[in-house]
């Protein structure tokens, strides 16, 4: 886990003033409640919402970094144990723990990841695997470990396993639904309606009006013409004409 | 093969070398990634960083995989194509027992191989090397200074200002709208002009469709890339539409069609974009195509047509570019290696269509205008113009 969010500057700037709890939350523009947390030290930096943040440190003009704890120093990692001259030095031996966990962090996600969606147990996954729970929970923790720079975890919930992304992109996912679901090959019918817009007549294309309706909404869809009942070209599409 | 091992004084190898690698000069540089301490390093994976010093393009289709006996073995081919004198290896201390027989093996035809350690890391890397039974000889760093001149840094290429990549993919309603919010202003203004001279020609052409199909290929006459072709079909079509007439287009089959009648004109930046592929009889077969052998004749070169070519520098009195030699050079010498004789076909496609698919598919990933469709042998749908020459023209009135 990381380290408690750096509230010193806050709690600073909070004995500065005179103002109470509510009051300096209202000048943040934040709940009391969380106000309140956050001179405690309560909440860890990936509890607070990003804008929160933001409100907080645009009001006392801090940077932004200024409330997150300066990482730890790492230690180096161990250096590859030397082999023997004669090329028979066994460094699977000495380090086996823990390349064993990498391996099984490896196999653990193309398992998973290759099942797409479906979750799986984790009873399933040992059984298949011939590994006991222990190891498959410190596969999975290291396999946490290594997808997070690709913005995915492995998530463990009621014995399930799965991949997921970390964030809800579902907003974005919408939209590109959205997007296939409307965008639609032109034909030549629909060329033809616009090129009587373009000359100023009414569209005849179809003789159904149902039809007529239907063909100028597929050019509203993409952006085309304004809207199917009283069609105009729109000025994305006038662009094309160059003169 | 030569092993050697130095170190410099002091600063940083990479960088006191920076400037003095280029594979066409016989000098490659490889970097093997601190990353791959963490897993095992295998000759598997280090295929892929030898692939990189090649200057191979893995975003290539037909160049993305190393997990082929197959495909790794292309890495001796190249390495010999390009006659490379030294291959320098970067942070070596890392690489196992395994991953150095698989370097190696991979590193043949190399004449001399060099391990440069950081200051401080020689006896690591003299270590590693032990390990894997190969003592190397210590050399002088002003010595590989030696071996490797400064490239002297090439006349910057007038590059084509936009390329397939930055095209909308898009209705030819919205192409212009598009192409403007996508592309900054620069890049837009190129394409704008190109479109704007369609728009403008198309205006005044008479709608019919192989008049209008002469207009288009004379506008692309001069094209080094496909990109110019589909910013002039587009410019075309929107005018076209103005005017009541609706030309309807496939867009790949259209490119093809615009690059099969405009003679080959390569430039450097397509002999390097070849450059980039892993396996050699897709860019040999270009390379031939570019160099204007004709195209019925492409499946019937032999062995020992090419070999003549090499030999004399030049095809039928055409220089033979350097850069174009290597690609050449590299399946010759690949179908020796698969056991061809002197009378025995170069390209040694399976069928013509293998031959048209090489063509047609280096044009899609490189996007230098080159087409085999004269060498398709198919009679079929000759009465529907959008599929034989993907184009189509009918009036909307």
């Amino acid at each position: 886990m990381s380290t408690p969010i750096d509230n010193r500057a806050l709690v600073w700037a909070f004995n500065q003033g005179t103002y109470s709890v509510t009051g300096f939350a209202a000048l943040l523009d934040i709940g009391a409640d969380t106000l309140e947390g956050l001179l405690r030290g309560n909440p860890r930096p990936e509890g607070i919402r990003l804008s929160t943040l933001l409100a907080i440190s645009e009001k006392l003009g801090l940077p932004l970094n200024a409330l997150f704890p300066a990482p730890p120093d790492s230690p180096d990692p161990e250096p590859e144990p030397p082999r023997l001259p004669d090329g028979t030095g066994t460094s699977s031996d000495e380090r086996g723990a823990g390349s064993d966990v990498v391996a099984d962090a490896e196999q653990l996600i193309a398992c998973l990841y290759a099942d797409g969606r479906t979750h799986t147990t984790s009873t399933d996954l040992a059984t298949a695997f011939e590994w006991t729970l222990d190891r498959l929970t410190a596969a999975g923790t290291e396999a946490i470990r290594r997808l997070a720079p690709a913005g995915l975890t492995l998530t463990r919930s009621h014995g399930e396993y799965a991949i997921v992304p970390t964030r809800n992109h579902q907003d974005a996912q919408t939209a590109l639904d959205n997007r296939h679901a409307t965008e639609r090959g032109l034909t030549h019918s629909h060329y033809k309606a616009v090129y009587q817009l373009l000359q100023g007549q009414n569209v005849s294309v179809s003789n159904s009006p149902v039809q007529r309706q239907r063909l100028l909404g597929g050019l509203a869809n993409l952006g085309i013409v304004t809207n199917n009942l009283d069609p105009a070209l729109t000025p994305e599409a006038l662009e094309g004409l160059t003169q | 093969m030569e092993i050697c091992l130095t170190t410099p004084a002091s600063g940083v190898a990479p960088a006191l070398l920076a400037g003095r690698f280029d594979p066409m000069k016989g000098a490659c540089a490889l970097f093997v990634g601190p990353a791959e301490t963490q897993t095992k390093l295998t000759r598997k994976s280090v295929a892929f960083p030898v692939f990189r010093s090649l200057g191979k393009n893995s975003s290539l289709v037909g160049s993305y995989t190393n997990s082929t006996n197959e495909y790794r073995s292309f890495i001796a081919t190249w390495f010999a194509a390009y006659e490379t004198k030294d291959l320098v290896v970067f942070n070596g201390k890392v690489m196992s027992h395994g991953t150095l027989a698989g370097l190696f093996e991979y590193a043949a035809p190399v004449e001399r191989v060099t391990f440069v350690a950081e200051p401080g890391d020689l006896h690591a890397t003299q270590h590693a090397l032990r390990s894997a039974g190969h003592e190397a000889i210590l050399t002088d760093w002003a010595d590989l200074l030696d071996r490797l001149p400064v490239a002297q840094s090439p006349a910057p290429e007038t590059e084509p200002t936009y390329n397939l990549t930055h095209l909308p993919v898009c209705d030819f309603l919205l192409f212009r709208n598009r192409a403007r919010a996508l592309n900054t202003a620069e890049r837009f203004e190129a394409i704008d002009a190109d479109y704007r001279r369609a728009y403008s020609i198309a205006l005044t052409v008479e709608p019919d469709m192989y008049t209008v199909i002469d207009a288009m290929a004379d506008q692309c006459r001069e094209a080094t890339s496909t990109a110019q072709m589909m910013v002039t079909l587009r410019g075309t079509q929107q005018a076209l539409l103005t005017r009541g007439w609706h030309l309807a287009a496939h867009a790949d089959k259209t490119l093809g069609t615009l690059s099969s009648i405009k003679p080959p004109a390569p430039t450097d930046a397509d002999w390097r974009a070849l450059h980039g592929y892993t396996v050699t009889r897709r860019p040999a077969t270009a390379a031939l195509y570019l160099l204007d052998v004709p195209r019925n004749a492409l499946a019937g070169v032999t062995m020992s047509d090419v070999d003549q070519w090499l030999g004399e520098h030049a095809i039928g009195g055409r220089l033979i570019p350097p850069l174009a030699r290597v690609i050449i050079r590299a399946h010759y010498l690949r179908r020796i290696d698969e056991g061809a004789q002197p009378g025995d076909f170069y390209l040694a496609h399976n069928s013509p269509t293998g031959l048209v698919e090489d063509l047609t598919q280096a044009r899609r990933h490189t996007g230098i205008p080159m087409d085999g469709r004269y060498l398709r042998r198919d009679t079929s749908h000759t009465a529907r113009p959008l599929t034989r020459i993907g184009l189509n023209l009918r009036s909307l009135t």
